[in-house]
């Protein structure tokens, strides 16, 4: 108990050391949400990656995996190959003009305010839920680490992240990425073989998972067209969520980027499936839990050694913050950058910037903690939010960016329908359709139709809207 | 080895393929572009 608090204080002074650094460094609006545009591809690539391992990843697979099996693990192929797409087909185009947020983009190439403004409180809208299912994971945690009740684990958290980053901006969350991402390696490096030579090795590991739990090396253990679909969820959310679209205007250049989306996709990949053996060794060793949301924490508890499971715990909390944080960055500059600066104040002053923004992401962070205490959004195993969240971001995002930087004729009219129908199929499915089907699939078809029959309905972009990204002689590789 | 073979496996050996295969395009993508 002392030996975790001692470890976990140490990794709280650290990430608050760094936001004091990102205080320093901030001079400006691009400092602060996109750490001014000009990082080196470790940074970048580590800040992506870490924002892709979030609590779903440590304490959601396990869940997941415990319920449907191995052939959930089948999906994390979709990472590294949307990770190709997006530096090799994305980027290319998207980083012609350096945006500070997703909303921003959506203004420069749709020619409308209003739009982007949807676009904002599209993305404040789903984050909110994002952020709660991650803070529910971080008062498992707590409660399992410091004994305290889980109430109070999501609030000190809440704390802690809304604190470094609001101080700091994403100059504070891109160091505090690589840190957690060390952390996180670390953590799944050491854990792995122990655990897995508690169980007598690879062979063992086989035996006692067969015994357990037949149908794990089956691939019946989720229905074929869910598995397809929830990979097609993955695959476009993890092409077209904001906050891994903002990266790529954090980075200095293509080949940057290049190199960035490689050690990212190495580094998600590479955690997720040493995680994967984890959660079959807790399917063995825990086989009867509450949730299987608390299966990491057990591991970390009853099978390493104190200090490595030290480890273990603070490599989860630290997948956690390191997703959390960079989601309040997204959401925090929806609020302040894309909807106030834009629409409401538009004349206010650096000083005034600098303050709102910081608002912005305080006001973001304590949403998610306020709704869940009052009782709002709790259930669901934290890896379905997860998917739930790329289905919705894929739905609403993933036409209206590749539209416009690949279709000359899309248009703002087409762009804002694409926007509201893919969310709004996304839930109506979510909430009446057939549940062997990811909602994604709805939400996509209908963000489609929209963009293609509004677009050639509605009168054609401005030339000046189509130049940064249609610009031949600019070759930007 | 004995246990669940490719079911298993797969995935492992899918992640090597595609980073050497990603590997392989950033270099020819650079040199193409040099």
């Amino acid at each position: 108990m002392t030996l975790t608090a001692t470890v976990f204080l140490i990794y709280f002074a650290m990430v608050f050391a760094i936001g004091f650094y990102g205080l320093k460094k901030t001079k400006d609006d691009s400092d602060y949400w996109i750490a001014g545009g000009k990082l080196g591809w470790l940074l970048g690539g580590a800040t992506m990656a870490a924002t892709h391992a979030s609590a779903g990843t440590f304490v959601g697979t396990v869940g997941v995996m415990y319920t449907t099996g191995w052939s959930f693990a089948w999906l994390v192929l979709t990472i590294p190959l949307a990770y190709w797409v997006l530096a090799a087909v994305l980027a290319p185009r998207f980083t012609r003009t350096k945006e500070l947020t997703l909303p921003a983009f959506i203004e420069t190439r749709y020619y409308s305010k209003k739009v982007r403004g949807l676009a904002a409180a599209i993305i404040l809208t789903v984050t909110v839920v994002y952020i709660q299912a991650q803070i529910v994971a971080g008062g498992l945690i707590a409660n399992v680490v410091l004994g305290i009740p889980t109430e109070w684990g999501m609030i000190g958290f809440t704390v802690v992240l809304v604190a470094y980053t609001v101080i700091g901006g994403m100059i504070a969350v891109v160091y505090t990425d690589l840190v957690q991402l060390v952390v996180m390696v670390t953590g799944a490096i050491i854990a792995v073989p122990l655990t897995i030579r508690q169980l007598d090795g690879f062979e063992g590991l086989f035996t006692y998972v067969q015994a357990a739990k037949p149908m794990t090396f089956e691939w019946g253990g989720l229905p074929p067209t869910l598995l397809f679909t929830i990979g097609i969820a993955l695959t476009l959310g993890s092409i077209s969520t904001p906050e891994k679209l903002i990266r790529l205007y954090a980075m200095r250049d293509m080949p940057t980027i290049r190199r960035g989306v490689l050690l990212a996709l190495i580094a998600a990949t590479g955690m997720n499936l040493l995680i994967f053996l984890l959660s079959l060794a807790s399917v063995v060793l825990f086989p009867v839990l509450p949730t299987g949301d608390l299966a990491m924490p057990m591991v970390a508890r009853a099978v390493l050694p104190p200090l490595l499971g030290a480890v273990l715990l603070a490599a989860i909390t630290a997948a956690m913050m390191s997703t959390v944080d960079s989601l309040l960055i997204v959401a925090g500059s929806a609020l302040s950058f894309d909807i106030y600066q834009n629409l409401i104040n538009p004349n206010s002053s650096p000083e005034k910037h600098a303050f709102m923004n910081r608002l912005g992401v305080i006001l973001v962070g304590c949403a998610p903690v306020i709704l869940l205490l009052s009782g709002i959004g709790e259930g669901e195993l934290v890896q379905f939010i997860v998917i739930l969240f790329s289905a919705l971001m894929a739905s609403s995002f993933f036409i209206p960016v590749m539209a416009g930087i690949f279709w000359t004729r899309a248009t703002r009219e087409g762009a804002a329908a694409s926007m509201l129908g893919g969310v709004s199929a996304t839930f109506l499915w979510k909430a009446f359709g057939n549940p062997n089907v990811d909602p994604v699939v709805a939400g996509f078809l209908c963000s489609s139709i929209l963009m293609f029959f509004v677009s050639i309905g509605t009168k054609p972009p401005p030339a000046k809207a189509l130049e940064p990204y249609f610009n031949a002689n600019d070759k930007n590789a | 080895m004995s246990g669940p073979g490719f079911m298993f496996w797969g995935v492992y050996v899918g992640f090597v393929v595609i980073v050497a295969a990603y590997v392989g395009w950033m270099y020819w993508t650079e040199r193409k572009n040099r």
